[in-house]
């Protein structure tokens, strides 16, 4: 009697098993273009990397999309003011010159077969961090769990219009890798979320990219508290390092980063809509962007 | 001849009415008549003077011909079309009875004058419970819902799902009732079963555009399910046994021809079938059930009393239990239970103020609630942990309604009604408990309950123009309160009729619709986590307007051909901004969502035979659905998801003895539209990037799918017995339930779908008595 049993209940579960198949999905022609990938700090040179996309009937992983017969120029203010080089060893075009805050810059690529792009981007001031601190055990996280805090500030500039990506690291003592914080808690009213959802001081944001504008505080002090598991932080006391990058970026990257990172968490979910990546690049894809970043270690 | 043998007629009350000496009112109720069951939408006719009406949902009826002796027709789908030959010289009340098609040795469903060409309602479809019963069904569970999806202007969602999807709207634009009560979530299992029990229907009827005046609430459709109200003569039981689940229906008098009583229950057990082999610390399983009722009281000739409910639940459960983990004494305990569900209750008293007058009062609460409970206990030594989650989501109504019929003269039949319901809101609300040894926490997360008001007022007209043309002209005004904010509304509905011959007629409709409350809903399968929530500034009511064209045909006795093309706008509609996935809406919702509008427009063909041995429906739909929103798709209109080109339908029954049915249907849709990437690039991070196609750029291949039942009766010492043999997806069809790219081993990009089901033969046995 059992056997009969066992054998209907495979059967009814057999009922919900479900199937797998390729199909064929006529795609339609598709004309491949520039994709162009640099962030660059201000102060360093700029590498920008250079690859071409393909359609889906041509692609192949194996397959390498690295465009290495481009030319690329850099233009500031409106003049020529490097021109990048392919440097085999990192897969890029290097450039020359350093990149400086306050100045416009415009990036050009032309590439035989394909559709010339460019991009323009600003240098961002740099944003000083004027307090980075942490305080022991002030609170309780939604699980029961004791939270420290860090607490930060910086002025913002006058003019509005500023964006900033925060990242709050943990580094293991020498030879250890990353600590990740996957779950920073905030008070903050002007910190966003990746998915454009309300944030309220029990959601988990990610510390190595916290986003933020200046439409809340621009042109004031602005101090900022966050909270992370004192378990966590309590490795500083064996030697981990906890620093805190302030990253004043243009409002393109900004968007960039978001749409990333929103992309990269929903890769393979099969029931939502697909995200498109935000892109500077007219004419193609990818981002042009300038970052400066401020970074301090907690003692 | 042997139709007429059987009527019975019983007049009841007469009446003098003197001053109006040249004109006479008949009035009364249609019933059946072996069970005294109320028949709604009869048609009763007078060929004489070419005057008719139909009965309400309470099966009453009026209509004013002048005095005179004079024969009245009186027919409706499923019966046997009786005539009456009467004296009508004085206001007279009838009570009317109708034999049951399937009673009968000669199978005559339809009279002449219900056929379809002579209503003014356009785009609505009976679609009577004994062929919902015929038709083939998954895992041998018949399913309203299932059926309805194959009328022309439905379309199923995903497979398996019991969403429907009409004339381009979208799942949450459908107004349910069940005994006209709303039903907000009317699907058990994610979807794959409806919540509606057939052995426990009375009727079903389908309305897609030209509503009446007295629908509201909703833009795309009304399923008016009405639950059988008990028999009055004699006891009678029914029931069945299924592979997943078992259902019984008992009904009878309590009084005879005064009061009845009808009550339904159903239940699955693979739960109860997976406990034995279940073995170890962890016990899970999960059910449904729901259980309808309803009772009726003959207070006196004019007043009559229905109470009706509905209680159904579906319930996923896990424990686990660990002693002496690892060999210490841990012990740990895990208790999760997650239930959502639907109550309904109604109380309608019936008064018939005179023989042109007839009133309804209703009272009705619905409820629907998704509950997650969570305790997981940790025990070791001295230390006590506990750590206790609670979700609880919902909406429920408590309102009151009345409804008026008036017949103030032949050529107008008047209805017009107000009501108010309290909606409160329940958008999700998390509660957690974090317990160590004596300390401990509670913490709130999510929003409060919010309430809104919805007041309601309609007033309708069916007019006779002249013996070809008829009107329903009607005005529907809404007045929506929430977060101190009104929102109102006027809704004109316009329909009408013109009979071009005794065959054919022409018919047309013109309606606005609003709907002051959206469903977040982010898969189209019915999850239990799909969210009511009211308007917002942010998010404004939904609105659209509907005009419709068609011609219909009664081509023989028991065969018509309706065909109607509509264009409908929507307006506010709502869809989830890029790569919003999530199952929590609680927060911020109006964040997650862009506003924006619809468009569908068709052609709609249906052909149906009533009569005979061989019956069955044949749908075709041509139809473009599409959607627009200023931030998706780069502003630009898009097809919407279930767009859907073709869609053609099949279903029949062939019943060549008492002791043998066999019935099959066949869909065939076009797929559904989805977003596919179209190309990729190197990101930051060496990451690899999708291009993607425009919204929803590409097609599922295309869905199709034919089902068999053959039912096999046998008559029993008191009543009758089948055995019902059925396969779904016969052929084993592989329909794409979802699409995506991977990398095969070549490193080349190839699509996959997956499928749910395959061929699923299933086996059961009713019986009646």
């Amino acid at each position: 009697m059992r056997l009969y049993f066992v054998l209907f209940l495979c059967a009814c579960s057999g009922l919900f098993v479900s199937c797998e198949k390729e199909i064929m999905v006529k795609t339609p022609p598709y004309s491949p273009v520039l994709a162009v990938n640099s962030t660059v700090n201000v102060g360093d040179i700029p590498l920008v990397f250079v690859t071409k996309s393909v359609g889906v009937a041509e692609y192949n992983q194996n397959h390498n999309l690295l465009v290495q017969s481009a030319r690329v120029w850099l233009y500031k203010s409106g003049l020529l003011a490097d021109s990048l080089m392919f440097e085999p060893s990192v897969g890029g075009y290097l450039g020359h010159v350093v990149v400086d805050p306050g100045a416009n810059y415009q990036l050009q690529v032309v590439a035989p077969g394909f559709d010339t792009v460019s991009a323009v981007e600003a240098g961002p001031a740099l944003v000083q961090l004027s307090k980075v601190a942490r305080y022991a055990n002030v609170r309780l996280s939604g699980e029961g769990d004791v939270q420290d805090e860090i607490r930060i500030s910086f002025d913002d500039p006058v003019a509005p219009g500023d964006y900033y990506i925060l990242s709050l690291n943990l580094q293991g003592p020498a030879g250890d890798s990353a600590i990740l914080l996957d779950c920073v808690n905030t008070t903050d009213a002007s910190v966003e979320s990746i998915y454009d959802e309300q944030i309220d001081n029990s959601t988990c944001l990610n510390g190595a990219d916290i986003f933020f504008r200046d439409e809340l505080f621009n042109g004031k002090t602005h101090e900022m508290r966050f909270f992370i598991d004192h378990k966590l932080l309590s490795r500083m006391d064996s030697g981990a390092v906890f620093t805190v990058s302030l990253r004043h970026v243009s409002e393109a990257y900004f968007r960039y980063r978001k749409s990333f990172l929103y992309a990269s968490e929903n890769a393979g979910n099969p029931f939502s809509e697909p995200i498109r990546v935000y892109s500077n690049v007219k004419g193609g894809y990818g981002i042009f962007g300038i970052l400066n970043d401020d970074t301090r270690t907690l003692p | 001849m042997n139709l007429l043998r059987n009527l019975l007629v019983s007049v009841l009350v007469f009446s003098t009415l003197s001053a109006r000496a040249q004109k006479v009112t008949i009035s009364g109720y249609v019933t059946e008549k072996k069970s005294g069951e109320t028949i709604p939408g009869a048609v009763v006719y007078v060929p004489a003077v070419n005057a008719g009406t139909a009965t309400n949902t309470f099966g009453f009826f009026s209509l004013t011909i002048p005095a005179q002796t004079a024969d009245i027709l009186v027919s409706t789908v499923g019966y046997a079309p009786a005539t009456i030959h009467l004296a009508a010289i004085a206001d007279t009340s009838l009570s009317i009875q109708l034999e049951s098609a399937s009673e009968l040795k000669e199978v005559v469903v339809s009279g002449k004058k219900s056929a379809v060409q002579y209503r003014t309602l356009m785009s609505s479809i009976d679609l009577p419970v004994e062929t919902i019963k015929s038709l083939p069904a998954f895992l041998g569970e018949v399913d309203v819902m299932k059926a309805i999806q194959l009328l022309p202007g439905v379309q199923a969602g995903s497979e398996g799902s019991s969403g429907i999807y009409v004339r381009g709207g979208s799942p949450d634009q459908n107004l349910i009732l069940l005994d006209g009560v709303p039903v907000y979530n009317s699907s058990h299992l994610f979807g794959f079963f409806s919540v509606f029990n057939a052995d426990a229907l009375k009727s079903v009827e389908v309305i897609k555009g030209g509503f009446p005046a007295r629908y509201g609430g909703r833009l795309s459709s009304v399923i008016d399910v009405n639950m059988k109200e008990g028999n009055k003569q004699k006891f009678h039981c029914e029931g069945g046994v299924g592979l997943i689940a078992s259902r019984l229906t008992l009904e009878g008098p309590i009084k005879k021809d005064k009061s009845s009583f009808m009550i339904s229950g159903r239940r699955t057990y693979y739960d109860i079938l997976a406990q034995p082999f279940m073995r170890g610390p962890v016990k899970a399983g999960y059910y449904f059930y729901d259980m309808n009722s309803k009772v009726n009281f003959k207070l006196s000739e004019k007043d009559r009393l229905y109470v009706s409910g509905y209680f159904g639940n579906d319930k996923f459960y896990a424990r686990q239990r660990n002693n002496g983990l690892a060999g210490s004494e841990l012990s740990s305990t895990l208790n999760t239970n997650i239930r959502w569900g639907n109550v309904t209750s109604v109380a309608r008293w019936n008064h018939e103020y005179n023989n042109r007058l007839f009133g309804n009062l209703t009272a009705y609460y619905s409820q629907y609630n998704f509950n997650v409970f969570s305790r997981m206990q940790n025990r070791f030594a001295n230390i006590n942990e506990e750590f206790l989650l609670k979700y609880v989501s919902g909406i429920n109504d408590k309102a009151i309604k009345y409804d008026l019929d008036f017949v103030p003269s032949p050529t107008h039949s008047l209805k017009s009604g107000v009501g108010y319901v309290y909606h409160t809101y329940k958008p999700g609300a998390m509660q957690t408990r974090t317990a160590f040894n004596s300390t401990v926490e509670d913490t709130t997360i999510g929003t409060s309950a919010l309430s809104a008001g919805e007041t309601d007022m309609y007033i309708e007209d069916d007019i006779k123009c002249s013996s070809r043309l008829r009107t329903n002209i009607g005005l529907h005004a809404t007045a929506f309160a929430v977060r101190g904010k009104l929102y109102p509304s006027l809704q004109p509905r316009v329909g009408a009729r013109y009979l071009l011959s005794d065959k054919v007629s022409l018919k047309a409709s013109f309606v606005q619709m609003n709907q002051f409350i959206h469903l977040l809903s982010n898969s189209s399968i019915g999850l239990p986590t799909d969210l009511w929530v009211p308007v917002t500034d942010k998010v404004p009511a939904q609105k659209s307007y509907q005009g419709a064209v068609g011609a219909a045909w009664g081509v023989a006795e028991g065969v018509e051909l309706t065909v109607e093309s509509y264009y409908k706008t929507m307006d506010n509609v709502i869809e989830y901004k890029e790569g919003a996935s999530f199952f929590n809406s609680a927060t911020g919702w109006e964040d997650k969502v862009e506003v924006g509008k619809g468009k569908s427009y068709g052609a709609e063909f249906f052909l149906q035979k009533r009569k005979g041995k061989f019956t069955g429906m044949l749908g075709y739909t041509l139809s473009r659905t599409t959607r627009r929103f200023e931030h998706l798709n780069d502003g630009k209109e898009f097809p919407y998801r279930y767009d859907r080109r073709h869609d053609l339908k099949v279903a029949a029954v062939y019943a060549p003895t008492k002791k043998f049915e066999i019935s099959a249907d066949w869909v065939y849709g076009t797929g559904n539209a989805i977003t596919l990437p179209v190309g990729y690039y190197t990101g930051e991070d060496n990451s690899l990037q999708q291009v993607y196609s425009s919204r929803n750029g590409f097609r599922m291949p295309p869905y199709h799918r034919a089902d068999i039942s053959m039912k096999f009766k046998k008559a029993t010492k008191r009543g009758e017995s089948a055995w019902v043999v059925s396969a779904y997806n016969v052929y084993n069809r592989m329909n794409p339930f979802y699409v995506y790219s991977s990398t095969n081993a070549s490193g080349n990009v190839v699509f996959k779908q997956m499928s749910l089901f395959p061929i699923i033969p299933s086996i059961s046995y009713q019986f009646k008595f």
